[in-house]
């Protein structure tokens, strides 16, 4: 765009594509412009080009926002996600169910517990803690995650060694889940880890594992359920696994069974 | 400053529309246009303090905007389907542009590199002054005129090219 017999700056017929002059400036530009037809078609095609990226993308504006976004800066106005859903008394009560699981079952085990019911005691608080956490995080709106799926294979390399075991973050997109990321917990004062997902409506699912305890038998699916929370989990041969979400039993139970193809192929 | 935290969210919301319209120039896929100004907001609420209300809200945002996506490009940029050509979100075909033009364009914009597809989209889409884009960038003022020239240059190579029958301009 420069020639030797350029009066004006670059700057300055920049400032032209763009509308950054004032009119003054402008007219003597565009008249000089008439005597430099090579230069002019290609200033012309430069505010084409503004104006093609503008068609392009304004009709962006017209969207409705989506509401995962509203949610960030307007938590309290959102769907049922982001709402506080979870009362104080909601916690209390799957809190007293977990101590009357751990109560009843010290009670009626007592100190000779056999084996099976300490790898049973030590499941229902594997899902009880899977729960507690989901019911605990997934309404966050800033930190939902300690390390976020950007940085996935940080994530899964740092809680694989803490679990002392090769964990992984699998891939849900095709139920439509994205991954968030995840955090280290602790379940039967084991590490724990929680991996966050998220579907096109908000609604949230976390799969929250440990490593397996010496007791704990490899298990079939099982559902677990507390009000409108779902969950199901297995006993694998290395982990403990438990899904945990909102969404409807069928879907829940889908997405277990992807999870479970893609941590055994 | 004593902007309390309700005006700033409303500001912020204020801004939503054109953050995103600014991510989806940038990255070609909503999902992901959106993740990044889903960022950009959760960032803009944690660093509240840092803004000076005396200054446009705008600017800021964007910076934070830049910032995100610097750091995330290559993330982005791995994702094949950027360059693909789905059909486009509802565009008017008008006198200068038809719809084959537009595509065009969209292509050839996102054969850019990430910083002539920034710098073009700030300047050409945002209308943002030289001076905020100089700041949005955090570059020289010198540096973003000669590379807002390469970024013209280079765009509408890739507009004229003939060797690239589907970028040729329709007109």
């Amino acid at each position: 765009m420069t020639s030797e017999h350029q009066v004006f700056s670059e700057a300055q017929l920049h400032a032209w594509i763009d509308d950054q002059l004032d009119p003054k400036q402008a007219n003597e530009i565009e008249e000089w412009l008439q005597q430099q037809p090579e230069l002019v078609q290609e200033l012309r095609d430069y505010r084409e080009y503004n104006e093609g990226l503008r068609m392009l993308c304004n009709p962006v504006l017209q969207e409705p926002v989506p509401e995962r976004l509203k949610a960030v800066v307007e938590p309290a106005q959102t769907g049922p996600r982001r709402k506080s859903w979870f009362s104080f008394s909601q916690a209390a009560s799957l809190f007293l169910a977990i101590a009357i699981g751990l109560i009843a079952g010290w009670i009626s085990h007592g100190q000779y517990a056999s084996s099976q019911s300490i790898a049973q005691a030590s499941t229902t608080r594997l899902v009880q803690d899977a729960f507690a956490y989901h019911v605990v995080y997934t309404p966050e709106v800033l930190h939902p995650v300690e390390v976020t799926a950007s940085e996935q294979q940080h994530l899964t390399q740092w809680l694989s060694k803490r679990l002392k075991t090769r964990v992984i973050a699998p891939p849900l997109q095709q139920q439509g889940f994205k991954l968030l990321g995840g955090r280290l917990l602790e379940s039967g004062n084991q590490p724990a880890a929680q991996f966050m997902y998220e579907n096109e409506q908000g609604q949230r699912l976390t799969l929250f594992t440990r490593h397996r305890f010496d007791a704990e038998q490899e298990t079939a699916f099982h559902y677990a359920s507390d009000g409108n929370i779902n969950g199901f989990y297995w006993v694998d041969d290395q982990l403990s696994f438990v899904i945990v979400s909102e969404i409807p039993r069928a879907e829940i139970s889908k997405v277990s069974h992807a999870v479970y193809q893609a941590l055994n192929n | 400053m004593s902007l309390s935290a309700g005006n700033f969210n409303r500001l912020l919301t204020e801004q939503i529309p054109s953050l995103r319209r600014y991510a989806r120039g940038l990255i070609h896929h909503p999902e992901k246009a959106d993740d990044l100004v889903q960022d950009c907001l959760e960032r803009a609420l944690s660093r509240r303090q840092l803004w000076d209300s005396n200054r446009p809200l705008r600017p800021w945002l964007f910076t934070i905007l830049h910032n995100l996506y610097a750091n995330a490009a290559r993330h982005f940029h791995n994702t094949p389907e950027i360059v693909s050509i789905d059909p486009l979100h509802e565009t008017a075909a008008t006198d200068s542009f038809s719809e084959v033009a537009l595509q065009e364009l969209n292509t050839a914009l996102h054969r850019l590199s990430e910083q002539h597809r920034e710098i073009l989209l700030l300047v050409g889409l945002e209308q943002m002054s030289y001076q905020e884009t100089a700041e949005i960038l955090n570059l020289p003022p010198g540096t973003v005129m000669s590379r807002l020239a390469r970024a013209r240059k280079h765009l509408r190579e890739l507009m004229q090219d003939p060797t690239l029958p589907n970028l040729r301009r329709v007109k």
